[in-house]
């Protein structure tokens, strides 16, 4: 079986314009999350976000493509990509439709005017697949995945599979999103998904905390160049990461509710550690999908538990808590910050973690950054709709 | 490439010409036409081939959800059913699912953008918080994310396997049926169901397609296939993914029925593999911006 490799990491994030402002932030313990700056929310229900710090892009769909722009220059700054036929290099993304922004849409409505050929392709999901796609050259395998907030860890997952196969030698992968805005503010507020706590921001998120109440919106972009390790080695690259394993499973349950047994989350990690050949006690890392729901938390705290039993848990800690839930994006920024974790022996907190929840009874890495030397880490994501992926990345030991 | 071969051991098709593939191999050898005029308001004149009904009520765990289903889940939800028959462990069989792009919102947030305008006809975000907020359909974003059929057909037939919902325009329903052979390839799952249904009957479907340029009549189709491991005993046909490069198969919009079907994008290369031209292929992240990206796939019945 070919062996995948890490050779390039970009994210753009509430804490950071690029991978080592979003490190050096999470490692600190500082959170992303403020007033909503990108239009006036005085009279909402929920007045914060986790905003990425861009001035205004013509529209959301553009926004994505500067997003996915920065963290693609960022990933391959450092060593870019092999010399290759294009045919051997693919991009694999995870992304869901851009909203008009409400200006269009009354604009629509005050006028008729309707969007033209540009604005649809720039809207449609695939878009960053493409935009990628035509940055680099590739011509082989451009995937678009949406599969909600598992989207783009479902990318990076399936994007080791086609290397893996040999289909290709690189695939560029990843995941974008951008959702702070009125409509989808609204929509998430009336399903009772957001935090309402409005009079302190920073402390929102706070996954596997007791009183948590909802997540917090974010928004950023997460690239990796993943590489056969051959080719890697071939032309003397750094190698950042090795991707072990990827899982998926589906919860058969509800659209909104994970199952309380935690069921389809132990499946994905379960499948993740099989494909990556490694025990569940050779982990010693999980960066959660902790989105400080009540319901999720529970469930995948269940999950951990019936895969590591209930005295073996991993180190366990949420980055949503300082960055927000980066939603379609969040797979791919939480597999770089779990790579980060291997590659440099330290573990990001869980913030506001001040009474954990009985319920969640994990090794929580609350608060404050743990040194651990961690060999194997997982990172989850769980989506809307009960989709669920894990990955399995492991430090490079030559 | 491993060589990527499965077998299809159940069929589900619905389309305005019938829900199986001997039916609709019947009526369109017969020369029969499922295209009427839509009537639909502002496209009177477009002609379109509808599926008449599904019933659902049979197949949902909870029939109150059946509100919450786009089109393209209400269509694919009986023929994931049809093709899936009775499979005893649906705890591990994979779903993959091709579609086209995220359900449209038919205009449904429209109310409460309307309200939520100020006398110049600009948008108050205020207005929109204390007024235009209770007329917003809370379900809607739940409505319009892409993988709504994923969802549903794996709440309402208890699949836990593997899952994966590609959206990559016109190609993902080769790339879903890729995926899936893959998958059983490579023993990620003994079973695998792929769907791909489309419904470009609406409003925002039919004036999007406008915009470009495709103007021709349309139709709604699903289709699901059962996959499992090569050489099956119950194999209705055997499938291989030729992967990049496949040049022998008709080029994507080369399609035989649509002067009877209407076009759908989405289903039409997956029908043609099952119908007689025994190949499925798609153009991968075709040409959307300047120049042609990613690669020509190929699917094909293996004789």
């Amino acid at each position: 079986m070919r062996r995948v490799v890490v050779t390039g990491m970009g994210a753009i994030t509430p804490l950071g314009m690029d991978l080592p402002s979003t490190w050096r932030a999470l490692l600190a313990g500082e959170s992303g999350v403020g007033p909503i700056a990108r239009f006036d929310a005085t009279d909402f229900p929920v007045r914060f976000a986790a905003e990425v710090d861009l001035p205004d892009a013509h529209d959301e769909g553009q926004l994505k493509l500067d997003l996915t722009a920065r963290a693609l220059n960022e990933a391959l700054a450092g060593q870019g990509l092999p010399d290759l036929d294009p045919r051997r290099i693919g991009v694999c993304f995870g992304s869901e439709a851009a909203r008009p922004t409400l200006d269009v849409v009354a604009s629509r409505l005050r006028t008729g005017h309707i969007p033209g050929a540009e604005e649809l392709m720039r809207n449609a999901p695939a878009a960053p697949t493409q935009f990628v796609a035509e940055r680099i050259g590739a011509q082989g395998p451009c995937w678009t995945l949406s599969t909600a907030c598992t989207s783009s860890s479902q990318a990076v997952g399936e994007g080791m599979l086609h290397i893996r196969r040999g289909d290709v030698d690189v695939m560029v992968v990843g995941g974008v999103d951008v959702l702070v805005n009125p409509v989808m503010v609204t929509g998430f507020s009336l399903l009772g998904a957001l935090s309402c706590r409005n009079g302190d921001p920073q402390a929102a998120s706070r996954p596997f905390d007791l009183n948590r109440d909802g997540f917090v919106l974010g928004e950023g972009a997460g690239v990796l160049i993943l590489e056969s390790l051959e080719s890697a080695q071939a032309r003397g690259a750094e190698i950042l990461a090795e991707l072990r394993g990827y899982g998926a499973s589906l919860n058969a349950y509800r659209i909104t509710d994970s199952p309380p047994d935690g069921r389809g989350a132990s499946q994905a990690m379960e499948n993740a550690l099989q494909d990556g050949r490694l025990n569940a006690a050779e982990v010693g890392y999980i960066n959660a999908h902790g989105t400080s729901t009540p319901m999720n938390d529970a469930s995948e705290s269940r999950g951990i538990l019936k895969v590591f039993g209930a005295d073996a848990s991993p180190a366990v800690s949420s980055t949503k808590s300082m960055m927000g839930h980066l939603v379609a994006a969040c797979g791919a920024v939480e597999a770089i910050v779990a790579a980060m974790a291997t590659r440099h022996g330290v573990l990001p907190p869980t913030i506001n973690l001040d009474n954990p929840d009985p319920a969640c009874a994990l090794d929580h890495v609350a608060h404050i950054a743990r040194k651990q030397t961690t060999r194997h880490a997982l990172t989850n994501a769980f989506g809307f709709g009960g989709s669920n992926g894990s990955l399995l990345l492991s430090s490079w030991e030559g | 490439m491993q060589n990527m071969v499965a077998s299809v051991t159940g069929l589900g098709v619905l389309t305005g010409l019938g829900s199986s593939l001997e039916e609709l191999r019947q009526r369109l050898n017969a020369g029969e036409s499922s295209l009427v005029p839509l009537g639909e308001a502002g496209w009177e004149e477009r002609l379109g081939s509808r599926v008449a009904g599904p019933r659902l009520r049979e197949l949902l765990k909870r029939r109150k959800d059946a509100k919450l289903l786009p089109r393209a889940a209400q269509l694919a939800l009986p023929v994931a059913a049809m093709a899936l028959g009775q499979v005893q462990d649906r705890e591990s069989v994979g779903l993959f699912v091709g579609v086209r792009r995220e359900p449209p919102d038919d205009g449904a947030a429209d109310p409460a953008i309307a309200a939520s305008l100020d006398e110049s006809g600009h948008l108050d975000t205020g207005l929109l918080s204390r007024h235009g907020r209770s007329l917003y359909p809370p379900l809607l974003p739940l409505q319009t994310l892409p993988n709504m059929v994923l969802a549903h057909v794996a709440i309402n037939l208890e699949l836990m396997g593997p899952g994966d919902a590609l959206c990559g325009a016109d190609c993902a329903g080769v790339q879903a049926l890729r995926l899936a052979i893959h998958a059983i390839a490579e023993g990620r799952c003994e079973v695998a169901l792929v769907i791909v249904a489309d419904s470009p009957i609406d409003g925002p479907s039919l004036r999007d397609r406008g915009r470009m340029g495709q103007d021709g009549p349309v139709g709604e189709a699903a289709v699901a296939l059962k996959l499992e491991r090569a050489g099956h005993k119950d194999s209705l046909m055997e499938l291989r993914d030729g992967g990049a490069g496949g040049q022998d198969g008709p080029r994507p919009g080369d399609c035989a029925h649509r002067e009877q079907l209407g076009a759908c994008e989405l289903v039409d290369p997956v029908l043609e593999l099952l119908l007689g031209s025994g190949h499925a292929t798609g153009v991968e992240a075709s040409g959307a911006w300047a120049r042609v990206l990613g690669s020509e796939v190929h699917i094909s019945r293996v004789l």
